[in-house]
């Protein structure tokens, strides 16, 4: 009666198994979680030294009256000391701050991002991927990660380069902070490659429109 | 699409299946779709259809498309 067609079976198999399965999504929960409870652990451990002591701090040393350590071997043209381990029995109150404030801000990106994928791995697993707070979570993560990662590394360059200058210990020691010297365009570029999963996102979310109830 | 010419379309997929003794398990087997999607088609609430699936659809019903689909009348 019809026109017969010459159908591929291969092509109408169209049960394929999800990406990822509802076990694995919830092992990455697990993880995320565990990562973030670490991490909030440690920043605590670490804020409560840096504001109470004692603490051990690597500090850099920048124009140091330190020791030649030039022509121990042949082959070593020149060789300088850049830090040093120094532990305080309490750090000033102005410096233990910017550290301290450091920290917390390095512990909060790490939270962020864990539960991001904890959200994340949520809509997977309700196989609801592409939504609108999905893209948004993850534009305001990659926002987060950028500007508290840029302010996390110019309170910590500027903490321990007032506490080179507060130690007095090191004669020459250049305690100006010079962030430009450190800065490491890491977090800024974590954020913009979120912002760009975030916009791919947003095109999935329109592709899904477009096939909800497709058979 | 406007969402209005979706719900006019009737797909006649249970009386068609009804008429040749088949199931929708049984279907579903023989053109490879799974059975969540031809119980969507089924129950009208289908808002777009590949042109595969029509054709797997109609090869396994011995039909044609006009008689699968038809244009329900408004109201």
């Amino acid at each position: 009666m019809g026109p017969k067609s010459g159908r591929s079976p291969s092509r109408l198999k169209r049960a394929s198994a999800p990406v990822m399965s509802r076990a694995e999504a919830l092992f990455l929960m697990v993880v995320a979680a565990v990562v973030a409870v670490v991490a909030t652990a440690l920043a605590v451990s670490e804020i409560r030294a840096l504001l109470r002591g004692p603490v051990t701090l690597d500090l850099p040393l920048r124009n140091v009256a330190a020791p030649s350590i030039d022509g121990v071997v042949e082959e070593v043209r020149g060789a300088r000391y850049s830090s040093v381990e120094v532990a305080f029995e309490s750090v000033p109150a102005t410096e233990g701050l910017l550290l301290a404030v450091s920290a917390g801000l390095q512990a909060l990106i790490v939270v962020a991002v864990c539960v991001l994928v904890w959200v994340l791995c949520r809509r997977i697993a309700a196989e609801r991927t592409f939504t609108r707070g999905a893209e948004g979570a993850i534009g305001v993560v990659g926002i987060l990660v950028a500007v508290a990662g840029t302010l996390a590394q110019a309170l910590g360059s500027a903490g321990r380069d007032r506490l080179v200058g507060y130690s007095g210990l090191f004669r020459g020691a250049d305690s100006r902070t010079v962030f430009f010297l450190e800065f490491s365009p890491t977090p800024v570029v974590i954020g913009l490659m979120m912002a760009l999963f975030a916009a791919i996102v947003h095109r999935g979310r329109r592709l899904q429109d477009d096939v909800v109830g497709l058979v | 699409m406007p969402a209005e010419s979706e719900e006019r379309i009737h797909c006649r997929l249970d009386e068609l299946l009804e008429a040749r003794g088949m199931t929708l398990t049984e279907l579903s087997r023989r053109v490879g779709v799974s059975l969540v999607n031809l119980s969507i088609l089924k129950n009208d609430r289908a808002r777009a259809i590949r042109f595969s699936t029509l054709a797997a659809v109609c090869e396994a019903l011995d039909c044609q498309v006009g008689e699968l689909l038809v244009v329900a009348d408004p109201g």
